[in-house]
């Protein structure tokens, strides 16, 4: 499952209800549709395995592809993460736009934060919560809590999210779209120490941002 | 038809959400840098429409009915009188009940502390889900006094934010369940609220 891009079950039931009506009246343009679809679904779901380490419970990947641009303590951004740490990155602009989950976990809820857009070139984030970002919580097995906050630049477009609240995805499904060199700031509690450092590459499955 | 419901709280920003009938959020919008009255019923409207809904699809509202920001909470009050009208069941809590909805077995007494304004901090000692004292102190001596206590002390821009994120349909399913209906909670009396700050 490590190496899936994420569809919901919704369009998983609704894809095979399809083909099996389809199939039942014999309807061949039906069956093409599903068939085109069954193709782009292979093509498109059964993504490149860029997965190279072994999940454990213990560490964080990189949610997207990109580079870290700033470390540093929760208190600094308000008191309701005084209890983490924080790590932004910039997506690379030439990347993968993907989202992807950077550990097993439930997809808690995602809240659209409105305000002004970032002005790019950016050094790093100001303080404020104030601007235009939305925010994903995921919560692990062990009941902790995960923030990444997506904050979209006037040369980037705001995030695409596609679970709902309360889906589980595996660690490296892809849930989302963000492009052109958006920032990501990825909250981790503080139990977790940090393994990586400013200006260091990261790509999702493969670095080792965080680890218990 | 879907069960649908509205989730409001006014109580810092405005924090508007959509909610299924397994009381997960389809979608939520928090505003905090503009002023609550001017965005108030088209941020809602725009929450609705965004999902091919009216408010008449709505089947219930969960507000959250403070302790916050005064103005705010007038707000939602005038929302609420608003839904009760149009027959919308609406169910209200408050932030310092949310450790109580979680753990309702636990009799551990806890407190609450948050920002009253005019340079003071409340102080709610909770049992039961009940306030068994409340206290406004000066937000210079809250350092000296959190070191006196031995309670765990919930704060609504700290764990009290953290536990409603994780497990916010535990805590909106036992409103329902409870049919819980608050009045607005006041940090001060009207005639102390007119009064400006010394």
């Amino acid at each position: 499952m490590n190496n899936r891009t994420y569809l919901s079950y919704g369009t998983v039931i609704l894809f095979c209800l399809v083909l099996i009506a389809s199939l039942y009246m014999m309807n061949w343009y039906l069956i093409l549709i599903c068939l085109v679809y069954g193709v782009l679904a292979f093509l498109f779901y059964r993504r490149k395995n860029f997965i190279s380490v072994k999940e454990n419970n213990d560490i964080v990947f990189s949610p997207i592809f990109g580079k870290v641009i700033k470390v540093g303590g929760g208190a600094d951004i308000g008191k309701r993460y005084a209890d983490f740490n924080f790590i932004d990155l910039r997506h690379a602009l030439f990347e993968d736009i993907g989202i992807f989950f950077p550990f097993s976990s439930e997809f808690s809820f995602h809240r659209k934060i409105k305000g002004n857009r970032l002005f790019l070139p950016l050094k790093k984030l100001p303080k404020n919560e104030k601007n235009l970002h939305q925010e994903i919580v995921l919560i692990k097995e062990s009941s902790e809590l995960f923030f990444i906050k997506l904050y979209s630049t006037f040369v980037s477009s705001q995030a695409i999210i596609f679970p709902t609240s309360g889906d589980y995805g595996y660690l490296g499904a892809q849930f989302g779209v963000f492009s052109g060199a958006g920032i990501v700031r990825f909250f981790i509690p503080k139990k977790y120490s940090i393994l990586c450092q400013e200006g260091q590459k990261v790509t999702p499955g493969n670095n080792i941002l965080a680890k218990k | 038809m879907k069960k649908l419901s509205l989730f409001i709280d006014t109580s810092q920003c405005l924090k508007l959400g959509l909610i299924d009938s397994s009381k997960k959020f389809i979608s939520f919008t928090e505003i905090s840098d503009k002023k609550c009255g001017d965005i108030i019923h088209t941020e809602i409207n725009k929450l609705l429409t965004d999902q091919g809904l009216s408010l008449f699809d709505l089947s219930s509202c969960f507000f959250l009915m403070g302790p916050g920001s005064y103005t705010g909470l007038r707000f939602t009050q005038g929302i609420m009188d608003l839904f009760k009208m149009e027959n919308i069941e609406c169910y209200s809590f408050y932030w310092f009940d949310i450790p109580w909805l979680l753990n309702p077995q636990n009799n551990d007494k806890y407190i609450f502390m948050t920002n009253a304004f005019k340079g003071e901090s409340l102080i709610l000692w909770i049992k039961d889900g009940e306030i068994e004292q409340q206290k406004l102190i000066l937000n210079k001596d809250v350092p000296k006094f959190s070191e006196t206590i031995s309670e765990k002390i919930w704060k609504i821009d700290g764990d009290l934010s953290n536990a409603f994120d994780r497990d916010y349909a535990q805590v909106l399913q036992r409103v329902e369940d409870l049919k819980s209906i608050k009045p607005i909670y006041y940090f001060r009396s009207d005639i102390e609220e007119f009064t400006p700050a010394l």
